[in-house]
């Protein structure tokens, strides 16, 4: 079994190699970790630091939004034959220790798709963002009718049938909701499992804000209705 | 109310004026764009402040004579219609610059077999 961990990053200099050295080098049931960072056009480190310590390191040429980085980056996994791939995000909000659990349902045959929620276990989240989350979460399953407790929630685990069947176009933020919409098309089996958030001041003023949801909202309905 | 929509049609259309100037001095835009925006801000200046003459006009224009709610709503049509062929080759060319950069990204990455 061979584990790739995809990570989007945008100017993380302050958090990517931190990220990058706490990813765990043995699991359980997996024969192969590999690390794949892409850097979706940062003008800082990010790139520099991803070269020495993860397997990888993509760069997109341009900026185009935490999208288009995760789409590459699940590109790149199915392109070196991953059989199971797991997205974090680059600003330390993750444990890498829960990647050990997202895994475990589809180890188990249990799941295709596994989010880390961290709404069922929303400790330390501000209360705005857990409102925020709440509301996008609202808004998802009203235009692709599936519900998620953390529909934007960035850990999320994928086995290779799901790599295969999901078809994103997002570039932004918007992916989040389009993955729910693509697990609700491919009637893909979903799981949710209770993921730990680390919110230091330097990853509470990354992630998305208020006008963002808008337009969220607005691609989310224009992926519903113009299609991929 | 109506003085200060027709003060804020007045600064919008001259932004824009100046904004495709600015883009015709830059060679951004082509002369005859430039000339294209002009008119047309140009006429929606003059519209705003006197919005009497869409009636002088249509009754100029129209055999039949039509209502300006009737001429604001074919205008509404047609710039929805300009909006959404804007937004749709917008998105086509999203697309098309996300999978050449995600080619560009991954064309180092050799399939493993």
């Amino acid at each position: 079994m061979k584990l790739a961990i995809v990570i989007p990053a945008y100017n993380e200099e302050k958090a990517i190699e931190e990220v990058l050295l706490s990813l765990p080098k043995k699991l359980k049931n997996i024969d192969k970790i590999i690390s794949v960072v892409v850097d979706d056009g940062s003008f800082d480190k990010t790139h520099d630091i991803a070269n020495n310590h993860a397997t990888y390191a993509i760069r997109h040429v341009i900026n185009l939004g935490v999208g288009a980085a995760t789409t590459t980056g699940l590109g790149a996994a199915k392109k070196l034959r991953s059989d199971i791939v797991v997205t974090i995000d680059a600003d330390g909000q993750h444990n890498p220790k829960d990647i050990e659990k997202i895994i475990q349902p589809i180890l188990d045959g249990k799941a295709d798709v596994v989010i880390g929620t961290r709404m069922l276990n929303a400790k330390g989240m501000p209360p705005l963002k857990i409102f925020g989350n709440n509301f996008m979460n609202f808004l998802t399953f009203l235009v692709f009718h599936k519900w998620s407790s953390d529909s934007q929630s960035g850990m999320k685990a994928f086995n290779a049938k799901a790599l295969k069947k999901i078809k994103l176009r997002s570039i932004g933020y918007e992916i989040c909701s389009e993955m729910i919409g693509e697990i609700q098309r491919n009637k893909l089996k979903l799981k949710e499992i209770p993921i730990e958030v680390i919110y230091t001041d330097y990853s509470k003023v990354k992630g998305q804000n208020w006008i963002n949801g808008i337009n969220v909202l607005t691609k989310m309905l224009v992926i519903k209705i113009i299609g991929k | 109310m109506i003085a200060f929509v027709k003060i804020i049609s007045l600064v919008l259309g001259l932004m824009v004026i100046s904004k495709t100037y600015l883009d015709y001095k830059k060679k951004n835009e082509s002369f005859f764009m430039f000339i294209f925006w002009t008119v047309a801000w140009i006429g929606i200046i003059i519209v705003s402040l006197f919005p009497e003459l869409i009636n002088e006009a249509l009754e100029i224009s129209s055999a039949q004579k039509i209502g300006t709610g009737t001429f604001l709503g074919i205008a509404l049509v047609f710039l929805f219609f300009i909006i959404y062929r804007v937004y749709i080759k917008a998105n086509r060319l999203e697309k098309k610059i996300h999978d050449m950069v995600m080619k560009l990204g991954l064309k180092d990455i050799d399939d493993e077999n």
